[in-house]
């Protein structure tokens, strides 16, 4: 016994570094170092392609402002300020009209075979399409905007809120006729928090696909807003401002994903998480961002 | 046909939880094995015969003592019988047995071991198309085709069928005569060793050689002959002796 | 390898075996679905948008049907779905062995994790610009986009089913004296195959969707790209046809070609053997 301890002794100077090396940390950080390395190649074999310390510098000035004087003044909060309410206006309506239309085609039969074929064509649609319509019909402004992400992200809503009413074990339906109120009340404490489940996995869906579908539709028919600043600095040929502001957006979705929304769904989903498997579960946490075009 | 040496192996598991000792799976085994024999290891579980045979196979290796198996000094080939056939289930047969065969004339030698199993026109089939018993002869066909020196078998019968199982003791013994291999064969089933071994090495618990039986009888071998019936009974009387004389060990060992 | 033998009535003419009532009532199923498709759409267009801006049915109807039979449509559809496989290839290509590392290693899963996660979440219209801005006018982006849209779910995918490898027919592959690459290839590849093609199958919808906006972006052909030559025309009833096209027949793709090369692809599974 008093040999292995002695061998492992001799060994732990350098078994710490190697310890340290394969850390999960060491391989995250990697991660980035390698990802910083490809696009610095990147860079260097096209020519119009923006290094990272050109985009990163860039990006610096547009948030603090800069020459505009304070991070007030800069165009970061401006760029914002526009997006956020066209998106939050948008994915709001989508949830609303999403439930309606869910609750209809998930509740009847009839509504359902009439109107399932239709809802799995508007999922099927590419966005680009609601973008070009909106444009022509509307012209520029907010409401395009608003309705493009609307009409990209409502579908999804409504599928989801159709298969969590669908899922509702039939038990369940079937005990809603023959209990008296006691039993209702039990049922309502199981089927909400079956159905919030659904419901949040379509709120997620709601707000990753609207994301991309303001920044889309901002594209073509904004004035401001994060969407439209990336293409200010495309047709100016000014593709570190371009690059700049894709970081600023897709870390936004990110974080808002990662912090805010997977912890909120983990909540919404205790009620089953508890019964499914510990493997399960760690696949889920690497969970594929969502996104539609 | 090879030669298969084993001195004083030793081989212990290391204890499972802090406290408890370490499993000795075998104590200290010696024996030899050589030329056109069927010898067939026979114990309780738990008395290291599928041990032995991950040793010999090299899956595993010996804690102490050696194992030595060659073929006129070089290194023997080996063959391996599962319990489970142990196909892989996305090729065909004949592919199956392409992945183990090496060689000038693969597909003809898969063919020829194909036939002594008797499943040459299944040769395109899927395995998930055959039951469980032709998976099975399909495994033995394989571990005969690669020709090897050693042949290893670790219970093949013991998840088939009795009907299944009773035709396959015959397949494989006409398929050795044939052969002409040195095949090491595990089982717990008394009876099956004797109807197909020439000798028979019976293992008590921990590893340790019992007995080291003969079996002089002519072949083939039916279950319903009068002699092997025989040579059953016999056996799996000294089988059971050994049982109780090791329960009675135990019994010792807990009340000191 | 059954030997029940089932007592059927005669197949007279009003008898339908059961089978044959599952797909009628499939049919039927579809045609309602598609009758409500066209009333709800007949019903925005005539009563709430106006035939211009949601012109009818009929009209986009007459308009595809003409792009068919000019060849227009097989015309752009070609490189459109060529690009799409080819993209899919790209994602098995590197989807495979990221999965591979991610699922042995703890260290590869760390150094990957953040990467899929953010490949899986850069949105279309970002791929599409990017790709034009790299590579101008060209296959590679509708592919690269396509590929690296789709290779997360690959990854997952093969990492997820690499649980799944019987360690037996290693072993079994040991035991016969098989090398480390003939085990990948033979074992392991084939193991996890089944689950790397669900990856494909889910981000199916997905990837056809980002390969239209890349596309209309930076492709001088393909379904994208007439969208953006009918939106330049200013044409809707255009624009209509050509997606509703597209997206008809990438649904058919996926509910038949998709679901019968799964089953050929696999059809040593026992539970396909029904």
């Amino acid at each position: 016994m008093s040999a292995a301890t002695t061998a492992t002794a001799a060994r732990s100077t350098s078994g710490s570094v190697g310890r340290l090396l394969r850390s999960d940390a060491v391989a995250r950080v990697a991660s980035y170092a390698f990802l910083l390395v490809v696009w610095q190649l990147l860079a260097m074999w096209k020519e119009r392609f923006p290094t990272p310390a050109a985009t990163f510098g860039f990006l610096w000035i547009e948030v603090t402002g800069g020459s505009h004087g304070g991070i007030v003044r800069g165009e970061f909060l401006e760029h914002f300020a526009a997006t956020l309410p066209r998106f939050a206006l948008g994915i709001a309506i989508s949830m609303v009209l999403g439930i309606l239309s869910g609750v209809l085609i998930g509740g009847s039969k009839l509504a359902e075979a009439l109107l399932k074929d239709t809802l799995l064509m508007l999922v099927a649609l590419p966005a680009i399409i609601w973008a070009f319509l909106t444009q022509m019909w509307l012209g520029m402004g907010d409401t395009a905007v608003v309705i493009t992400t609307f009409l990209s992200a409502f579908p999804f809503v409504a599928v989801n809120v159709v298969q969590g009413i669908q899922a509702v074990p039939r038990d369940l339906r079937r005990m809603s006729g023959v209990f008296h109120v006691s039993g209702l009340r039990r049922l309502r404490h199981m089927l909400i928090p079956a159905v919030m489940g659904y419901l949040f996995a379509g709120f997620r869906f709601a707000v990753i696909i609207g994301w991309n579908a303001v920044l889309l539709a901002e594209w073509f028919s904004a004035s401001e807003g994060v969407g439209w600043r990336s293409r200010y600095w495309y047709d100016a040929n000014r593709y570190k401002g371009f690059v700049a502001w894709v970081i600023l957006f897709v870390g936004f979705i990110v974080l808002l994903d990662r912090l805010v929304l997977v912890r909120l769904q983990r909540r919404a989903f205790r009620w089953r998480d508890a019964q499914r498997s510990e493997t399960e579960r760690t696949v889920g946490e690497i969970d594929v961002g969502v996104t539609g075009a | 046909m090879a030669t298969l040496r084993v001195e004083h192996l030793k081989k212990t598991f290391p204890a499972i939880e802090r406290g408890s000792k370490p499993t000795i799976a075998i104590e200290d085994l010696t024996f030899e094995v050589s030329g056109h024999v069927f010898v067939s290891v026979v114990g309780p579980s738990g008395c290291g015969k599928s041990t032995l045979l991950n040793i010999v196979s090299g899956i595993e290796s010996a804690s102490r003592g050696s194992i030595d198996v060659s073929e006129d000094g070089r290194p023997a080939r080996l063959g391996y019988v599962f319990q489970e056939p142990r196909l892989l289930p996305w090729r065909t047969v004949m592919r199956n047995m392409l992945y183990v065969i090496e060689g000038d004339a693969p597909r003809e030698q898969a063919t020829r071991y194909l036939r002594l199993v008797g499943l040459e026109d299944a040769a395109d089939k899927f395995p998930g198309q055959l039951s469980g018993g032709m998976q099975q002869r399909v495994g033995i066909a394989r571990a005969f085709a690669v020709e090897p020196d050693l042949l290893l078998m670790d219970e093949p019968c013991s998840h088939l069928d009795a009907i299944t199982a009773r035709s396959l003791r015959e397949q494989l013994q006409s398929i050795w005569t044939d052969a002409k291999k040195t095949v090491l064969f595990v089982t717990h089933d008394i009876a099956e060793a004797v109807q197909l071994s020439t000798r028979i090495l019976m293992l008590a618990p921990g590893g340790r050689l019992y007995a080291d039986v003969p079996i002089d009888l002519p072949y083939p071998r039916k279950a319903s002959q009068t002699e092997v019936a025989m040579a059953q009974a016999e056996l799996l009387g000294r089988f059971e002796t050994m049982q109780a004389e090791s329960d009675a060990a135990k019994t010792e060992e807990v009340a000191s | 390898m059954s030997s029940t033998s089932v007592a059927r009535a005669p197949r007279g003419e009003a008898q339908l075996s059961l089978a044959a009532r599952r797909r009628v009532r499939g049919v039927a199923g579809l045609l309602i679905g598609v009758g409500g498709f066209l009333f709800v759409w007949t019903l925005l267009s005539e009563l709430i948008f106006g035939e211009f801006t949601l012109p009818p049915p009929l009209e986009i109807g007459r308009l595809m049907w003409e792009i068919v039979r000019s060849g227009q449509f097989a015309h752009h559809f070609v490189p459109t779905i060529l690009r799409l496989a080819y993209g899919f290839g790209l994602a098995l290509l590197i989807g495979f062995p990221v999965g591979y590392l991610m699922g042995t290693s703890r260290w590869w899963r760390a150094f990957f994790h953040d990467m899929v996660m953010v490949a899986g979440s850069i949105p279309g219209i970002t791929y599409a610009v990017l790709a034009l801005v790299l590579f101008g006018i060209s296959i590679l982006g509708p592919v690269l986009t396509v590929g690296l849209i789709s290779m997360p779910y690959v990854a997952i995918n093969v990492a997820e089913g690499l649980d799944s490898v019987d360690r037996r027919l290693v072993q079994m592959s040991d035991a016969f004296g098989r090398a480390r690459p003939a085990i990948v290839r033979n074992v392991l590849v084939p193991s996890v195959a089944p689950f790397a093609f669900a990856g494909v199958r889910l981000s199916f919808a997905l990837a056809w969707k980002v390969e239209q906006l890349t596309e209309v972006f930076g492709s001088s052909s393909g379904v994208g790209f007439m969208i953006r030559h009918e939106f330049e025309d200013f044409s809707i009833p255009g624009m209509l046809a050509w997606v509703l096209l597209f997206v008809v027949f990438m649904i058919l793709l996926e509910r038949f070609v998709l679901t019968k090369l799964e089953r050929y692809l696999f059809r040593w599974r026992l539970e396909d053997r029904a």
